[in-house]
């Protein structure tokens, strides 16, 4: 009865990094999938930027190889566009992932930031963000894009990529 | 069948991973100290000193296999401690059951193989556990003094809310020995190293406070992060299964009065009440979030050893 119990207890240990090994190969096959996007977007983008970092540091090493990666610095008058009413709150996170992010600029020259108003000028750039970081609601991506790069035309690209194009 | 494990050790680090490792890539400890004054995590610097040595000992590169086996190296540390202090009461099977029963909880065994400072937090809060079973048969005893004082320094300076576990351990500590003063001082007395070791790195943490002016990143606390977190380690199948069957034992005849005897002298085990004082961590989580919201699973870890 005893080493029943034991076993019992086993195999819910082993049940349970099942689970983590399930949850991480997921997660895997997303990073795969944005790291080919984001070589291509090294090579041909004029520039590629990640809304969060917790995207952008699964890449620590091609972000690093890649001048022209860099982390999004959403101005606050964006934030107020996209978050408001009870998404607000979000806001806060975003501001503090800019602090986090100037601030290992700073101590580690990682990663590179960059502004809304930069990537303006170009004519074609690679923003790379995914869902959850965006409006919770159906058009979130075409929202985020009519919000921040206006001037730009918007085409979702493999992965949790899109690309934008200067309008004529 | 095709198991690949790898995976669990060799992944590339992650955002909050690359917080703790890219302190310790630093070439000197005065390097680490000073990043971590200036924000660059949010941490006592004790997971940070240890990556460091790690990385200098293994070739000056912090491989994630690496970093990760330590993590791993703590979370295995925790079941043996959690093993030892329950075979001092209990026979083998149970004690291994329980100890297993550890490595049951999701936040565990994802953090069983992440570089971030929950196994050594988990390390240490059962290496404390332990310590106060040391010489149990002695009111006096240097070793274990060492080995409580080494616990507390090691728990108050792995994770902010070291101290937190600190509090609720001594508190078991003091409850399981309510009818004898001079032995709950003679054990929390060595404690005091914890404490005295948080004072000492507590220049890092009005640091980082400083380093950003949004001053968190959980949610405002609600009822539903209660519930949440509660259920977490509270609502357990195992937890409940284990309870179930004590109550059981404890209203059928010829199994009622061994079991409270059992039961009576478990929870006056102080080394048994430390781990069981645990518990409590979700309800002062709580409170502390009516300041500081912190109602994250994982800040709780250490209930899991309750």
């Amino acid at each position: 009865m005893r080493g029943l119990a034991v076993a019992v207890v086993g195999f819910a240990v082993l049940l349970q990094v099942g689970g983590q090994l399930g949850v991480l190969r997921q997660v895997d096959r997303i990073v795969q999938t944005d790291r080919l996007l984001l070589r291509e977007a090294c090579r041909s983008a004029e520039g590629v930027a990640f809304v969060t970092r917790a995207q952008m540091y699964y890449y620590v090493e091609e972000a690093r190889q890649c001048p022209r990666a860099s982390f999004l610095l959403l101005p606050q008058d964006a934030l107020d566009h996209l978050f408001f009413g009870p998404n607000a709150r979000v806001q806060a996170r975003h501001r503090m992932e800019g602090e986090f992010a100037q601030l290992h600029e700073r101590l580690y020259r990682f990663p590179a930031t960059t502004t809304p108003a930069r990537l303006d000028s170009l004519r074609h750039f690679v923003i790379l963000v995914e869902p959850w970081s965006l409006p919770r609601d159906a058009t979130g991506r075409e929202f985020f894009s009519r919000v921040v790069f206006p001037h730009h035309n918007a085409t979702p690209l493999n992965g949790n990529g899109i690309l934008y194009t200067r309008r004529p | 069948m095709n198991v690949d494990l790898g995976i669990l050790f060799t992944r590339p680090y992650w955002l909050d991973e690359w917080h703790a490792v890219l302190v310790a890539n630093r070439p000197s400890v005065m390097g680490v100290w000073s990043d971590l004054r200036q924000g660059a995590d949010f941490a006592p610097p004790l997971l940070h000193f240890v990556l460091w040595l790690v990385r200098v000992v293994s070739g000056g590169v912090l491989a994630p296999a690496v970093g990760r086996s330590v993590m791993l190296a703590f979370t295995l540390g925790a079941l043996v401690f959690t093993y030892l202090v329950l075979r001092r009461r209990f026979d083998r099977a149970p004690s291994m059951a329980a100890a297993l029963a550890l490595a049951t909880h999701g936040i565990v065994v994802a953090y069983a193989f992440e570089v971030r400072f929950y196994a050594p937090w988990l390390f240490f809060a059962a290496m404390l556990a332990w310590a106060l079973s040391i010489d149990a048969a002695h009111d006096r005893s240097r070793r274990r003094a060492v080995w409580i004082a080494v616990a507390s320094a090691g728990l108050c300076t792995t994770h902010w809310f070291g101290i937190v576990t600190w509090f609720l351990a001594c508190c078991g500590v003091a409850l399981a020995l309510r009818r004898n003063r001079a032995r709950a001082v003679q054990l929390i007395r060595p404690t005091l190293a914890g404490v005295v070791a948080f004072v000492l790195v507590l220049p890092l943490f009005l640091g980082q406070r400083a380093s950003v002016q949004e001053k968190g990143w959980v949610e405002e606390l609600s009822w539903d992060q209660f519930r949440e977190l509660g259920l977490s380690y509270w609502g357990s199948w195992l937890v409940l299964l284990a309870l179930a069957g004590i109550a059981v034992a404890m209203v059928i005849g010829r199994t009622r009065q061994p079991t409270r005897d059992s039961a009576r002298r478990t929870v006056e085990d102080p080394s048994i009440a430390a781990l069981l004082a645990l518990a409590f961590m979700p309800v002062v989580l709580t409170i502390v979030s009516t300041v500081q919201p912190a109602m994250l699973s994982r800040y709780a870890i250490t209930a899991a050893l309750a």
